[in-house]
């Protein structure tokens, strides 16, 4: 086993490296079904609105789609729909991250050479990283069936099945991951491979489920991990064989990627390393467009996801062709739109979630961007050219600012285009831009935030903004499900769809983004530069 | 002539760690100076400090007769820089690159680009991730040399190439002094200095201890002699101006100040001189002169 040799003392340097991301990651993931459980306790507290929710939902194409079709109608069986989703991803995307950042991205960096050149086997790092990852993801499923169990008094065998398809997807993405940190040439491109995986595995379920239940795109769903995990069903009849799925993929994934990893060259990968411009182009001329070649990337592939996304619910949304007042559930907590379609009203919530939640992410990474570059020395060698420092910050928020413009733009353009042709209502494209656009200088303040934090204390700027994001999007939903009240102090809460159209709102946002920029701008000019 | 660097007092600390303290180093126009100290010295910190991207507590420091943290724009147009720790993009090429910095610095001749590419023998179509560090080197070097500029801030530029494209920099070093460029050079591999730089200024723990003319730094430091006799010495007898004395028969071998051969030949002169040997300091001497840590004490005999 002197391939293995070592494997110790690298879990316990990964351990020590990664003990502040792997404890959040394992938190937030067994948080989701607790917060969903208070929440959902308050919204269905009698079995009667249990019972009508369930009805409700079952001709709902779009949350089908998503959540895919519920099977128990207890409580506790909603809370595991309501979650299984939250908790996937979160469990897939904390293990794409961590088995890349302690395999691929230590290649990249250079340490996979220093330790290789130790008393270390070569398949260690692989086996470290893995053992690190499945071994938080175990900890997350007991830690899981054990608040459920003992804090929401749920059934034990449907809390162990729920815990048991996160553990077991985590350690699926795990895999995925490990395999494309062997195909992929860098960890920027095994990372893309691994989260496209994921991005399929979840899209072939959105297929499956919004088809009839027994029509031949139904099938669709036993080919992804994501569709076998709504099949195991906790505290609705548990589907305990789905689980040896997830044992034979996950050993067979990792099987793959020592297999491949043993054939393959250090810093090397499967995939060609396309060769590039022996000069640069006219567009790299100076900081702004280097900037657009550090940001392209980023930005079309987001465009491109939520864009899909956008059309995805124009064009379901014209089959939800009921009043909202019909549903006093709903009217009531969606009071301005209570003389909308349901349709409609579904987009203007999802067009708020696309632009509030997912284009403030790519803001703050956007933003976020100019920090990675100071730390990976290349600002000080362009700030010791002619460019001065205000102009590649400035290069920087204008991509963390204007992205989310492109990104709402091309959101109100998918989502109103594809409702304007499904419903035959043109006034839908304007409509939707304007949806779109409206939550656009809420993105600002984040983007603004994350470039002061950036400009006046570069060292936890990163995780401040992401930690700020998540804090924000938390208080959200905690003010949608009606725990908390309205969370003034949230840039995220002055153009919610649940409150009425205030022109002033996203104005008063712009001009606090724009201090907060300023501000942001002169911090950088007057500090040292690493 | 002008100075193109002149500091006085410079002070920086970073939390707990004084960088710099009261760094004074002034390097004529048109002067190939060298930058001498070990790692932690503060080298890099009097780079950052010229660059203005880190700002001084104290002291003052003039570069091309302007100031660093004000005027850095302007100043820039005219100076190239290579950093200690190269790191490139990596989704650029490594011709895309020096485009670029050539670019924001206003320009240059693709001529010459293309030579300095040939002459370092780079392949500029190589996306920057996939390079050693010798050739992501090799591009900061390019993109250095292809400005023409007054003053080149090369920190530790050679580390990582192999001895060609090391003596392609020397040519390169020799290029930029023939055309009056003004350049400084740190480093700690010290042949290199000894073959590229006239003058040399050692740091240590964030202060200039020595600065000067090679020749010059060399008369500071001890020369080592070794004589053979004729006759042998006798046994208590002490030597004027022989420090580290060793005596192994009618062998003698000693270090020397600079100013005591005088009298210690005219000592040994009547024994009898068969042989004589007599080795100038290396910068190595004068270099580990200051950092041996019994440095307080070696004044004495």
């Amino acid at each position: 086993m002197s391939e293995f040799t070592g494997t110790g003392a690298l879990i316990r340097l990964a351990l020590r490296r990664s003990r502040v991301a792997l404890t959040t990651w394992a938190v937030i993931t067994v948080a989701f079904p607790l917060l969903n459980a208070a929440a959902l306790r308050r919204l269905l507290a009698t079995d009667a609105q249990i019972q009508e929710f369930v009805r409700d939902t079952a001709g709902n194409v779009l949350v089908l789609a998503f959540h895919g079709p519920i099977h128990g109608t207890t409580g506790e069986a909603l809370v595991a729909w309501r979650s299984l989703l939250q908790l996937l991803f979160a469990a897939a995307l904390g293990a794409i991250f961590l088995v890349i950042r302690h395999t691929r991205a230590d290649e990249d960096a250079g340490r996979r050479e220093l330790i290789g050149a130790g008393a270390v086997g070569r398949q260690a790092p692989l086996a470290a990283a893995l053992a690190v990852v499945v071994g938080v993801d175990l900890i997350i499923g007991v830690g899981l069936a054990t608040l459920l169990i003992g804090l929401c008094n749920f059934a034990v065998e449907g809390s162990v099945a729920l815990a048991l398809v996160v553990a077991a997807s985590g350690a699926l993405f795990a895999g995925v991951a490990a395999v494309a940190a062997q195909i992929g040439a860098s960890a920027s491109a095994a990372r893309r491979l691994a989260l496209l995986a994921l991005a399929v595995a979840w899209a072939l379920r959105m297929i499956g489920h919004a088809g009839p239940v027994d029509g031949a795109l139904a099938r669709l769903v036993w080919l992804t991990p994501i569709g076998w995990a709504g099949e195991v069903r906790p505290y609705a009849g548990e589907q305990w064989w789905i689980v040896t799925l997830f044992a034979a993929a996950v050993a067979g994934l990792m099987a793959l990627a020592f297999a491949l990893s043993a054939r393959r060259d250090l810093g090397a990968g499967l995939l060609p390393t396309a060769s590039g411009a022996a000069t640069a182009p006219a567009s790299l001329g100076g900081v702004i467009g280097l900037a657009w070649r550090l940001q392209r990337g980023l930005l079309v592939g987001v465009a491109v996801m939520l864009g899909l996304l956008g059309a995805a619910f124009g064009w379901v949304a014209a089959s939800f062709t009921g009043l909202l007042s019909s549903s006093p559930a709903l009217a009531a907590w969606l009071a301005p739109l209570r003389e909308a379609s349901l349709g409609d009203a579904f987009l203007a919530l999802m067009i708020y979630v696309l632009v509030a939640f997912l284009v403030s992410g790519h803001a703050i990474a956007a933003a976020l961007r100019s920090r990675a570059e100071e730390e990976a020395g290349h600002l000080a060698w362009i700030l010791a050219t002619p460019a001065s420092r205000l102009r590649w910050w400035s290069s920087h928020a204008l991509f963390a600012l204007g992205g989310p413009v492109v990104l709402a733009l091309v959101i109100g353009v998918a989502v109103g285009l594809t409702d304007a042709l499904a419903t035959g209502r043109p006034d839908r494209l304007a409509h939707g831009v304007g949806a779109a656009l409206v939550h656009v200088p809420a993105t600002w303040v984040l983007a603004s935030l994350a470039m002061l934090l950036f400009g006046r204390t570069p060292r936890p700027a990163a995780a401040a903004a992401w930690c700020l994001l998540g804090l924000f999007a938390m208080q959200v939903s905690l003010w949608e499900a009606g725990v908390i009240g309205r969370p003034w102090l949230n840039p995220l809460a002055y153009t919610h769809p649940m409150l009425a159209p205030n022109p002033l709102h996203p104005l008063a946002l712009a001009l606090v983004a724009a201090g907060l920029l300023a501000a942001g701008g002169l911090a950088f000019r007057a500090r040292d530069v690493r | 002539m002008t100075d193109a660097i002149h500091t006085r007092g410079l002070m920086k600390r970073f939390g707990p760690v004084l960088a710099l303290d009261g760094l004074d180093l002034v390097v004529p126009a048109g002067e190939v100076h060298g930058f001498l100290g070990p790692n932690g010295a503060g080298k890099s910190t009097t780079f950052r400090v010229l660059l203005g991207l880190v700002r001084a507590d104290a002291g003052e420091v003039r570069l091309l007769g302007g100031d660093p943290w004000r005027e850095a724009p302007a100043l820039h147009r005219r100076l190239a820089y290579v950093p200690g720790d190269v790191t490139l993009w990596p989704d650029l090429s490594g011709g895309e690159v020096i485009d670029l910095l050539g670019r924001l610095r206003g320009g240059f001749d693709p001529r010459r680009r293309a030579e300095l590419i040939e002459r370092f023998g780079l392949d500029p179509r190589r996306l920057a991730g996939t390079y050693s560090k010798g050739n992501r080197q090799k591009v900061a070097l390019i993109a250095a040399f292809v400005a023409d500029v007054e003053l080149l801030l090369l920190d530790e530029p050679t580390s990582g190439l192999d001895p060609l494209m090391e003596e392609v920099f020397r040519e390169c070093i020799d290029e930029a002094r023939r055309a009056g460029r003004t350049v400084l050079l740190s480093s700690h591999i010290l042949s290199e200095v000894e073959a590229t730089c006239a003058r040399v200024s050692i740091i240590r723990a964030g202060r200039i201890v020595e600065t000067g003319a090679l020749d010059q730094l060399r008369h500071l430091t001890r020369t080592t002699v070794e004589v053979e006799l004729s006759a042998p010495l006798a046994w208590s007898e002490t030597l004027p101006g022989a420090h580290a004395l060793q005596v192994d028969g009618l062998r003698l071998r000693c270090e020397v100040e600079a100013d005591a051969f005088d009298p210690l030949f005219r000592r040994l002169a009547p024994l009898g001189i068969r042989s004589i040997a007599v080795q100038p300091p290396t910068l190595e001497q004068i270099f580990l002169r200051h950092y041996r840590p019994d440095h307080a004490t070696e004044a004495q005999p």
